[in-house]
């Protein structure tokens, strides 16, 4: 019948970290029931529903588009160059939007579920997990605004389209991780909204969303603005795993090459062991989470 | 679900702090001044349970009675799991249905039948095994058209009935009730309180934290005391609560 533990014990010692991802796993239909139960409330009382997961990133963009491209001048002449400034805009947007709207969500997700906690013991980081397959679903709408413009602006599906899912796993595990840590801060601090809202920000304008960080023979000189031009610096830029993200995806879809492999590999590690390390915290401390909310 | 025999032994200290960033960083500060020594006003340290040690049986059903504050609650939910023990460890055997709270865990905008799907899973019911049971549920619930409107257009009494008809309907092996029949009105507290009979009869085990005496009189088999944490009294029901009755008005009457 149930998979349900037939007999638990429990003490003031934590459970094993690989017993602690089977009781995660065990979960994933509940993941699924809460992840469908968020979108359905999301966009339940709007009049344009579901569309807004597509008009979200595309008013974004024509608005960095309109900033930074037109009164910057920044994209260059003609409608070639437009749309590509355009897609350039978009895929930043639509990741960081991913990305920081999960980290916003999870430092407040455990406390928002206060009532649930309090009443019942499952394992807390259905949440944060919930969180982050709430938003992949927005961005995966998303990705339809990407191919239209793709289409737009006369770029055809290449062979390294095909690196698109991982990049998006890594970037899911990334995200996991840090909505784990970040949840786990959210419980002891309640002061973690407002450090996440500086800490993103800081992110934002840190990240290659509207202007261009790397040299590049589709980039025309005259427009591009290489904030980094010198090599130490560019490394340190670079170290943002969020930076890394928007890089490797407009290789594989704007720029039709094969991802950097250097990037590629740092950003696998790094997402890795954010997840490791997000996941071994909040587990491990995720028993005294009803004490502090 | 098979009645697994329940025993349940533990020891348990729990203290319970609030810490905000500020006062971590005052403390901080002040170890910094005082070369380690910690003043008592930043950390106060408070045991909720201290030393209990209880045994519970299939079949019994054990009624905790104290006065607010004595640690009825927090004794439910380091039986639940919700609470971790500091000290101590408590042992399970089979599947806990807890309710603490009526229906605080329900998500407002979506539907009754919705949530009930929602809180089976989490308290571990397969998406089958709820399917089963929905009909069951709806039809104790006594909700009857509205369990299909949102929940946030629902009563206190009507979250409470659906959050007890789901509590009872995923057939725990224990039972774990925290004022809980208190909710509804008196026809809906009368089923309520047959359903406890049947856990008895079937070799399950609840247990209740309640102030009604008449009900620990009448439905419980076995009764436990508590006062500032500890386990004061444990045993009959009707003897427990006279000498409770006796402790809480006596003075009054003196």
């Amino acid at each position: 019948m149930s998979s349900v533990v037939a007999s638990n014990v429990s003490s003031t010692r934590v459970p094993s970290l690989p017993e602690r991802y089977r009781r995660l796993w065990a979960r994933r239909e509940t993941i699924r029931y809460l992840t469908s139960a968020s979108l359905k409330a999301g966009h339940r009382d709007k009049v344009l529903g579901h569309l807004w997961n597509l008009l979200d990133p595309l008013m974004f963009m024509l608005v960095y588009f309109f900033v930074f491209g037109i009164l910057f001048g920044l994209s260059g002449g003609g409608r070639g160059r437009s749309i590509q400034f355009m897609l350039y805009i978009l895929i930043g947007i639509l990741t960081f939007r991913f990305i920081s709207g999960v980290i916003n969500q999870a430092a407040n997700c455990i406390r928002g579920n206060r009532g649930l906690i309090h009443e019942i013991n499952f394992p807390k980081a259905i949440f944060p997990v919930s969180v982050t397959l709430t938003r992949m679903y927005d961005f995966l709408w998303g990705t339809i605004v990407i191919f239209a413009f793709l289409a737009l602006g006369g770029i055809w599906p290449t062979f390294h389209f095909l690196w698109l899912p991982l990049l998006v796993g890594i970037m899911l595990l990334f995200t996991l991780g840090a909505a784990l840590i970040v949840a786990h801060l959210g419980v002891f601090f309640a002061d973690t909204t407002n450090v996440i809202n500086v800490v993103l920000r800081l992110l934002f304008y840190c990240s290659p969303i509207f202007y261009y960080v790397r040299p590049k023979s589709e980039i025309p000189a005259d427009t591009a603005i290489f904030l980094v031009n010198h090599q130490t610096v560019h490394t340190l830029y670079m170290l943002n795993p969020i930076a890394c993200f928007f890089e490797l995806f407009r290789d594989a879809l704007l720029w039709g090459d094969m991802p950097d492999p250097r990037m590629l590999l740092y950003t696998t590690l790094v997402s890795l062991g954010t997840f490791i390390v997000g996941f071994a915290i909040f587990s491990r401390s995720e028993s005294k989470f009803a004490k502090y909310i | 679900m098979l009645a697994e025999n329940l025993a349940i032994s533990f020891q348990i200290r729990y203290h319970r702090s609030e810490v905000t960033i500020r006062e971590t960083f005052v403390r901080l500060l002040d170890r910094f001044h005082r070369n380690g020594h910690r003043d008592g006003r930043w950390s106060q340290v408070f045991w909720a349970l201290q030393d209990v040690n209880l045994a519970v049986y299939p079949g019994e059903v054990l009624g905790i009675v104290g006065p607010n504050g004595s640690g009825k609650s927090t004794l439910l939910k380091a039986l639940a799991g919700i609470l971790g023990a500091d000290h101590g460890r408590i042992e399970v055997h089979g599947r806990i249905g807890c309710l603490m709270s009526f229906g605080v865990g329900f998500k407002a905008n979506l539907s009754g039948r919705e949530n009930v799907f929602v809180n089976g899973s989490i308290l571990g019911l397969s998406q089958r095994e709820v399917a089963e049971r929905i009909d069951k549920i709806i039809e104790f619930s006594e909700l009857g058209d509205f369990i299909d409107a949102p929940v946030r257009t629902y009563s206190s009494g009507m979250k409470g009935r659906l959050g007890f008809s789901i509590a009872i309907h995923i057939d725990p092996d224990v039972l774990l009730l925290d004022e809980i029949l208190t909710v509804g009105d008196a026809s809906f507290r009368a089923k309520a309180g047959s359903i406890l009979d049947r856990f008895r009869g079937s070799n399950k085990t609840v247990i209740i934290a309640s102030h009604s005496m008449g009900l620990i009189q009448k439905r419980c088999t076995r009764a436990v005391w508590l006062d500032r944490g500890r386990i004061r009294m444990d045993g009959d029901p009707s003897e427990v609560a006279k000498a409770y009755i006796a402790e809480t008005e006596g003075p009054k009457k003196a």
